[in-house]
């Protein structure tokens, strides 16, 4: 029942997210420049129904620079993470989100400023520079319901409707709704490699850290033995989950998307193809040259011997 | 004169030499096949045992959770998730492939290369959960080497290491250069098996859709 619950939940959340993020992606479509001395207005709306969840603290990180062309680089505390910010779809953005949320909370990252949601559940921030911001708000909690705000990452300009640059961006934060009349939740992290051709730079087994409110309370490790994966249970319902790579393998890069109770860890690597096919054939080519070869030489070389051979043999 | 025969001579034992080669080769080849098929055959009785029953796998796909979250299979809800693997001999296996019109039953092994393609089929890329599943096999009359005749309607049908079958019904078959491996991997079809043709130059792909299992029965 929970788990319906949660999973219709999801599919809202993902249409919501669908129409909020694609412009994100577009970026390289739009016409015209971006002005990089430019600078926009963010607004952030937090709530149900048309209910504004008021008071919650949000924290906002500028996570990359953009070009006049909409190409991102990761910047400041944020270029040391191996993640990618290139081609990804709408998927791939919430997923970057959350990695970049767990990282955050794990390193204790200093926000570039704080906000608290007004009555009407909203904040708005002006003056911002252009970039790539990463926007985590605190928990609701509504009687035994815990909102928990999912982290988005906005960009400054957005795209509007007609592909044109928008420097006043609004967004509306998407959130995961849980019941802590339930004591304990459980929560699992299942391992995806995407290496394919590769798979020999792939490490015997990584680590992984759990996170309660961005501490790390317990740090487990993925191998084959136990099919990349591990569940905790009995977990505070109260408090929010996370997980963190504890080191990514060297040329990977990293994701980690929250889908209900699972936890899905991606590591990358390039994708290098080998030049062909695999020879998936016996050897059976030569077997008639050979024999045709071995024949006529066979054959000719009976002629010589006669040819050659009469005469002495009269 | 003595060495125009001697040179005689010496082409009928170079022409006996590429004979016995020739023979040789074939020798090799045969007892390559019997090995294979062989060593396939062991494989599948010990992973049979291994996998369980399908009609209890749905159930226990997620036992591992809270039974309140068990509604769905890992791999509806994940489909990027690793197949899970079976371990024999050494080598890590994902499931077997049944091909009911040429009466063939084969273990697949998780990832390909050249040793391993001696032993059985080879996942090549993909995945049975993600839907552009790729299966190469080397083409041993009792691996790979009937699939060229397969037709379109024929049946294949995968389970994974937890019973989990998947049905699949052939589109098409088709030829591609060695070179082709974008056109392989296309994400156009849900399951390719190929191997390569007799003379080795190309590759046999056979290209199927995933069918449900009722319309499968019929």
């Amino acid at each position: 029942m929970k788990a319906k619950n949660i999973l219709k939940r999801f599919g809202t959340l993902l249409l919501v997210f669908l129409l909020g993020i694609s412009g994100m992606t577009m970026t390289a479509l739009a016409s015209g420049k971006i002005d990089l001395g430019r600078q926009g207005s963010l607004s952030v709306y937090f709530g149900e129904n048309g209910i504004g969840f008021s008071d919650v603290a949000f924290s906002i990180y500028r996570v990359a620079g953009i070009s006049e062309e909409g190409t991102y680089t990761l910047t400041g505390d944020f270029a040391q993470y191996p993640v990618r910010l290139e081609n990804l779809d709408s998927s791939g953005w919430r997923a970057l989100a959350q990695t970049l949320d767990a990282y955050v909370a794990r390193d204790g990252i200093v926000p570039i400023t704080t906000r608290k949601t007004e009555q009407n559940g909203r904040f708005q921030l002006t003056g911002i520079s252009v970039g790539l911001y990463l926007v985590t708000g605190e928990q609701y909690v509504d009687g035994s319901i815990v909102y928990t705000p999912e982290p988005i990452l906005v960009s400054m300009p957005g795209l509007d409707a007609d592909d044109e640059w928008d420097y006043s961006v609004e967004a509306s934060c998407k959130f995961d709704q849980e019941d802590t009349a339930d004591s304990s939740v459980s929560r699992k992290v299942q391992k995806v490699w995407k290496d394919d051709g590769n798979e020999t730079k792939r490490p015997e087994e990584i680590m992984v850290q759990l996170l309660e409110n961005g501490n790390v309370v317990d740090t487990v490790v993925l191998n084959q033995k136990n099919n990349w994966e591990y569940v905790w249970n009995d977990l505070d319902s109260r408090s929010k989950w996370q997980i963190v790579e504890a080191k990514v393998p060297n040329g990977y890069t990293v994701t980690m998307a929250q889908e209900g109770n699972v936890f899905v860890l991606t590591n990358t690597y390039p994708r290098k193809q080998p030049p062909t096919l695999p020879q998936t054939g016996m050897l059976w080519w030569p077997v008639p040259i050979l024999a045709c070869a071995g024949l006529a030489l066979l054959i000719t070389g009976l002629i010589l011997r006669r040819k050659q051979g009469d005469p002495h043999e009269k | 004169m003595k060495s125009k025969r001697n040179g005689g001579t010496f082409l009928i034992v170079i022409g006996l030499l590429l004979i016995a080669a020739a023979l040789f080769l074939i020798g090799y080849n045969l007892y390559d096949e019997y090995r294979a098929g062989k060593s396939s055959e062991h494989i599948l009785t010990v992973l049979q045992k291994k996998i369980p029953d399908s009609s209890a796998a749905e159930g226990s796909a997620q036992a591992d959770l809270e039974p309140d979250s068990a509604e769905l299979p890992d791999y509806i809800l994940n489909p990027d998730m690793e197949m899970p693997v079976a371990e024999i001999d050494g080598y890590n296996y994902i499931g077997i492939l049944e091909i009911p019109s040429l009466e063939l039953f084969l273990p697949v092994m998780s990832e390909w290369s050249y040793p391993n393609l001696k032993f059985a089929p080879c996942r090549y890329s993909g995945s049975a959960y993600t839907g552009n599943f790729t299966i190469a096999g080397h083409n041993y009359s009792t691996h790979f080497g009937p699939i060229r005749n397969m037709e379109t309607g024929d049946q294949v049908i995968f389970t994974d290491i937890k019973g989990r079958s998947f049905f699949y019904e052939v589109q098409t078959v088709e030829t591609l250069e060695p070179t082709a491996i974008e056109d392989m991997l296309s994400d156009e079809w849900d399951l390719t098996l190929f191997t390569c043709t007799s003379s080795g130059q190309a590759r046999v792909a056979v290209r199927c859709f995933k069918v449900d299992q009722s319309f499968a029965e019929r």
